[in-house]
């Protein structure tokens, strides 16, 4: 009986629509919620049945180029070793790094660079 | 220079003795065994076509790709991560050269032969010896075909362990980067396409045998194996594989060396794997030295990767100090022999249960005086600073009176420039007598897989049971086998990524061309 139980409760998890399972960022609420209270899946994933990992211009058309991008977080000329390297435009790979190996929407956000650097961002919001 | 021949593709320039290579090649197609993981032609429809298909973005990619494009040739660029340039976009820039304007402006005498000749050394003689020649005959032009594409050296040459003189050119960010973003920006306005997320998962051959394009995985999401889709692309010239090294595959190096468990991390980036190599070897492809696995002796535990202490050690700690024993703050090798020799000497500290014990290695504000990463080390405590020896002793647990002992005894021994303990040479050593000191942990990391695939001096892949050249497949840089033996001597890598990268650019545009359907 429990085991009936548990299962009709699993199955009924299953079932509730993948829109309301998705967690989205704060910052993105306002602007993802359309008026009938539900996040708007399709600004990030198009209409995609199938939801897959957007590509960097599904946000380039609310961020801009990943140059806009850049220029938002452009560090002084003479900045030293207390500034971390500007993410969005490095030595190594110039602003080609697309935005979701480090901004992610439904987990903590990470930073690429970390695999090989100990770098802080405190701004970032993960 | 380099753009005039792009606008004008019937000035084809060959490296030395290529173009007879190129004739030869032609007429070598030959059938090869059927069970190769591979598509027959009939069924292949291309959803994409052009002359010449490069796999990987690093130094050999990127040349191969601009020298096939100089020579007329469409260029596609495929690399499986999210950014192209794989391990050379984060190298340390550092470029050996046989003859430059540089080594000439400072009076110093170097040639093809003597580069060679120190490559063979280090390599212990078990270096192909055909491709070491054509690597060491094309620096000179190569480094300037180079700068031509807008990468800035620093104005001096350095001298780098291993080599007999001062041969070592750098670029001017510290970093592999100088030369590749210059080459990612020139593949772009000559409308090289460059495609990201595109991991080659298969090659498709026609019924002679020859390979006619590869099977990619597009809109990949390293490490997800399953995401994006297939694609087929056809190559009408060949497919070069530009795939680099496999240091970070733990399972499959650890096959090649037992030894290279998970306990040693590695330089390299994260795709660094053995995919492409095994596909390669699917086809018939001959490898080779596979098991010669380079080990980082300046690497420090403290920290991911190459990481801070790398340049550290490079720069201050082996030249201008000493590395010691925690347990008795004694040294115990020569710190400027090469790679293999120091980083076997180091992972040789291990306690009675066989786990390291890392030594230190340090030297002091004056000898830490050209090292670029040092201020980053500090932040992150890779690197520590102590203000006297006690207070080194103190920071790492070694006993005091020993390392005072030590360090006596060294500044002894550069007095009379004689090493007796390990025979270290002594032109360039610094007495070690005024702080404040800088030091670091110290443990060895895989950095480069002197193995791969065995290639003729027309950069084609050789098949291992004909020794013939497999039609249609080429391959250059760290994805090659045999150019430097059992060990490469530091520099050397760039030089063969380029070198043999436009080498192969140039054969590739060059063969004749199938004749593809889209579908
Ligand atoms: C931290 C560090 C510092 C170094 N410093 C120096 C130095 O100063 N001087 C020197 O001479 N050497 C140095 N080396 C060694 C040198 O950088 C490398 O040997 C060299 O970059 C290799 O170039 P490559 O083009 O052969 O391969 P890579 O630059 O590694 O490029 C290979 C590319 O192929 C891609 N790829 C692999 N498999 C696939 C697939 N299945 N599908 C699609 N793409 C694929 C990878 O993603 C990668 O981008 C250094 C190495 C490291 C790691
Ligand atoms: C429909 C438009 C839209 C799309 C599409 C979109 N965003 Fe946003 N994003 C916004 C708005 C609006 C904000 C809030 C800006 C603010 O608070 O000032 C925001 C905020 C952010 C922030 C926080 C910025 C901060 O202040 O720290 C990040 C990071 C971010 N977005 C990344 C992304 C990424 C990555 C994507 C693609 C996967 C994306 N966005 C797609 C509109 C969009
Ligand atoms: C290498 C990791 C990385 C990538 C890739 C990346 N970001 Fe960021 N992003 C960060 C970090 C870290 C911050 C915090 C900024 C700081 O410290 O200045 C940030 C901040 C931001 C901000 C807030 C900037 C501000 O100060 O107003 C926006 C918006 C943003 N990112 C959008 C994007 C978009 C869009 C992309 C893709 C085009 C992208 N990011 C790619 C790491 C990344
Ligand atoms: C602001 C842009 C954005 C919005 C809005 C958004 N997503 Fe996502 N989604 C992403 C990103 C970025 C990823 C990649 C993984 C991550 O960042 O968590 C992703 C990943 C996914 C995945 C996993 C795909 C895979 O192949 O791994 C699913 C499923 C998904 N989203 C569903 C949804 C649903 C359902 C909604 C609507 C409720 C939604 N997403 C709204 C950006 C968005
Ligand atoms: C695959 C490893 C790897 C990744 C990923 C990586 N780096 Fe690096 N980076 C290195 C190595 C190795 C060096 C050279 C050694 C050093 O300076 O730490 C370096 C050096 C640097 C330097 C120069 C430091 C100095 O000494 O002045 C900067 C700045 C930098 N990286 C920024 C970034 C940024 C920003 C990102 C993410 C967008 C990033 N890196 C991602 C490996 C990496």
């Amino acid at each position: 009986m429990l085991r009936i139980l548990t299962t009709m409760c699993i199955l009924m998890l299953l079932s509730i629509p993948a829109a309301n399972a998705m967690k989205i960022k704060d910052y993105h609420k306002e602007v993802m919620t359309g008026d009938n209270g539900k996040v708007e899946c399709s600004f990030c994933h198009g209409d995609a049945k199938r939801k897959t990992i957007p590509q960097a211009s599904a946000c380039e058309t609310c961020h801009g180029t990943p140059d806009d991008v850049a220029e938002l977080t452009q560090r002084p000329s003479d900045a030293d070793h207390d500034i971390e390297p500007n993410p969005h435009d490095s030595l190594h790979y110039g602003t080609d790094l697309p935005c979701t190996y480090c901004h992610q929407e439904h987990k903590e956000s990470q930073v690429y660079c970390n695999q090989c650097h100990e770098f802080q961002y405190p701004d970032m919001k993960r | 220079m380099n753009e005039k021949k792009l606008a004008s593709p019937e000035r084809r320039q060959l490296l030395k003795g290529g173009a007879a290579m190129a004739v030869a090649s032609l007429g070598a197609a030959m059938p090869l065994s059927a069970n190769a993981a591979c598509m027959p032609q009939e069924k292949v429809k291309f959803d994409e076509i052009v002359d010449v298909i490069v796999v990987g973005s690093g130094f050999a990619g990127m040349s191969a790709a601009l020298q096939a494009k100089e020579a007329g040739a469409s260029v596609m660029v495929i690399d499986k991560m999210p950014v192209f340039g794989g391990n050379s976009t984060i190298n340390g820039g550092a470029m050996a050269v046989a003859g430059s304007p540089l080594q000439k402006k400072e009076g110093i005498e170097d040639s093809v032969d003597t580069m060679v000749a120190d490559m063979l050394e280090a390599g212990r003689g078990m270096n192909d010896v055909e491709m070491l020649k054509l690597v060491c005959n094309g620096t000179a032009e190569s480094c300037e075909w180079l700068t031509n594409y807008g990468v800035q050296w620093k104005p001096f040459v350095q001298h780098f362990g291993g080599h007999s003189i001062p041969r070592v050119l750098q670029t001017v960010q510290s970093s592999g980067a100088g030369i590749i973003r210059p080459l990612i920006s020139a593949a772009k306005k000559h409308g090289i396409a460059m495609r990201n997320q595109a991991k080659l998962e298969g090659f498709i051959k026609d019924d002679t045998g020859r390979v006619i394009g590869v099977e990619v995985r597009e809109g990949y999401y390293f490490p997800k194996e399953r995401t994006g889709k297939m694609v087929n692309i056809g190559a009408r010239k060949g497919v070069i594989m530009a795939t680099g090294g496999f240091g970070r595959d733990i399972e499959y190096r650890q096959m090649q060396q037992p030894k290279l468990t998970s306990e040693l991390d590695s330089t390299n980036h994260a795709g660094a794997t053995s995919e492409a190599l095994k596909q390669m070897m699917l086809l018939g492809a001959n490898p080779i030295h596979l098991d010669q696995i380079q080990l980082g002796p300046w690497a420090s535990p403290d920290e991911k990767g190459f990481g801070t202490a790398s340049q550290f050690n490079t720069i201050a700690t082996y030249p201008s100090g000493i590395v010691v024993d925690v347990r008795t703050g004694e040294r115990f090798f020569n710190e400027l022999a090469d790679r293999k020799a120091r980083a076997d000497a180091i992972m040789t500290r291990r306690d009675a249960d066989g786990q390291p014990v890392y030594p230190i290695g340090f030297t002091n504000a004056e000898g830490a005086k050209n090292a670029q990463t040092l201020d980053w080390g500090l932040k992150y405590k890779v690197i520590q600073k102590a203000n006297n020896l006690d207070e080194l002793a103190e920071l790492y647990g070694i006993p005091a009176a020993a390392l005072k002992a030590q360090v006596a005894r060294w500044n002894d021994a550069v007095t009379q420039g004689k090493d007796n303990e390990f025979n270290r040479p002594m032109q360039k050593a610094m007495k070690l007598e005024q702080g404040p000191w800088y030091a670091v942990r110290m443990w060895p990391k895989v950095h480069y897989c002197m193995g791969g695939v065995k290639v003729n001096t027309a950069s084609e892949v050789l098949h291992l049971v004909s020794n013939k050249p497999i039609p249609g497949l080429y391959a250059a840089g760290e994805a090659t086998g045999g150019i430097h033996g059992a060990s490469r001597l530091g520099a050397c890598a760039v030089a063969e990524g380029v070198v043999t990268g436009r080498n192969a650019g140039s054969h590739c545009a060059n063969n004749q061309a199938a004749s593809l359907h889209l579908a």
